[in-house]
């Protein structure tokens, strides 16, 4: 990948939006740099998977530079890319979950790019952090998508009410009674007492 | 501040509402202070379970792919224009469709006609003309048992020509039509039969 020129860490995000949209790959590379991040930590929280995270950042900055004519610059670049995010995780979710059904642990899912969590000092942090980690997911996928999805917008993206609504398409008030909603199921699904040791 | 606005704060904060009133109702109220740990508690848990970041090698990696899928986006373009929306072609009306619709018509008004005649039929007759005519048509139709006391003084009307047989028995009396089948015409041929053996058997007639 490119390296992002010196200009360009000012400039704003439209600006690099309309050199992407004539064909400027370094501004789509710029781009890229700046929203990955976000994009797969929010896409890592829906799936849970730092894999299948990885594969949907791709999918969806592949869907969004592909689409730079679709968009019109009512919302942030940001928010218009979460919600090809949100989107393409939901749909990743969908077909692995299918895949699931159909072969029961196949054992894939581990990447040599991805590397372990860097706790390798001490294995009993690292275990205790996967043990953190099931527990969330299990909670996390006992939301409905519409709940997750608002959620771990809040949560992990850093927009705010009003984005998550643009991203999502939903009134302000509903991203809050969602994110109210969410909160209580999960504070009441977690078992606290398990967990607090740990945290 | 109320335990729902409290609970709503921790849960969507909004910085409408000032920290030390918040602070405040959580110290004097226990529901609210458990609520605000496990808020809290979440938040340490999501802290703690953050996903480790990609390696620059794998990032690289990605970006060669996207750059990769977007050059061939180029070299087969995936049109942008939107699809249209499906019209469903309007369907003709064809020569065999009108032709149900008006039966159809025809047979809805047959039935609405049939069901008031019915209804005018059945409906109750309060005048002493439609009386006396209801059973006027009764005796000539129906020759079904009569009880005597409706024949204390029958209203028969016998045309010329025509024959009644009137039969009693102990508790009723029962008149029936014996006119030939040439004076009444639509008679049913196998009552006119039934009834010319029964004269045979009891010979109780009248006639005028």
């Amino acid at each position: 990948m490119p390296e992002a020129p010196t200009t360009a860490v000012a400039m704003p995000d439209e600006l690099l939006v309309s050199r992407a949209r004539s064909g400027d790959q370094a501004a789509s590379a710029e781009l890229f740099r700046r929203h990955r991040d976000g994009a797969y930590r929010l896409a890592y929280r829906q799936l849970g998977n730092e894999h299948d995270a990885l594969d949907v950042v791709q999918e969806s900055m592949i869907k969004a530079f592909g689409a730079l004519s679709d968009f019109d610059g009512r919302s942030g670049f940001r928010t218009w890319l979460m919600r090809i995010v949100v989107n393409t995780a939901l749909d990743w979710g969908r077909r692995r979950n299918r895949r699931a059904t159909l072969q029961l642990g196949d054992g894939t899912g581990a990447s040599a790019d991805i590397p372990e969590p860097a706790d390798g000092d001490d294995p009993a942090h690292g275990l205790q952090r996967e043990d953190l980690r099931r527990a969330l997911d299990r909670a996390l996928d006992r939301l409905t998508p519409a709940l997750r999805s608002t959620f771990v917008l809040f949560a992990e993206s850093g927009l705010s009410y009003k984005e998550i609504a643009e991203a999502l398409g939903i009134p302000v008030g509903t991203v809050m009674s969602r994110i109210h909603s969410a909160r209580e199921k999960l504070q009441a699904d977690l078992d606290w007492d398990r967990l607090s040791d740990m945290l | 501040m109320r335990c729902d606005e409290v609970i709503l704060e921790l849960a969507v904060p909004s910085a409408d509402h000032d920290p030390a009133v918040m602070a405040e109702h959580l110290a004097g109220c226990e529901a609210c202070a458990e609520w605000a740990r496990r808020a809290e508690r979440l938040d340490r848990l999501w802290d703690a379970t953050r996903p480790t970041e990609p390696t620059p090698a794998a990032w690289n990696a990605v970006w060669s792919n996207i750059a990769e899928g977007l050059a061939a986006r180029e070299t087969h373009p995936v049109s942008t224009t939107p699809t249209p929306p499906i019209v469903m072609p309007a369907r003709r009306p064809t020569p065999g469709r009108w032709i149900t619709a008006v039966a159809l018509v025809g047979l809805a008004q047959a039935a609405a006609i049939l069901v008031a005649l019915g209804l005018a039929w059945r409906a109750p007759s309060d005048s002493p003309e439609a009386r006396l005519a209801e059973r006027d048509r009764s005796i000539r139709t129906e020759p079904t048992a009569i009880r005597s006391e409706h024949l204390v003084d029958p209203v028969v009307d016998i045309e010329a020509g025509g024959l009644m047989v009137i039969r009693f028995d102990r508790k009723s009396s029962r008149l029936e039509d014996r006119t030939p089948a040439e004076m009444n015409v639509g008679a049913d041929i196998g009552m006119e039969m039934t009834n010319a053996m029964e004269s045979i058997a009891t010979p109780q007639m009248a006639a005028r």
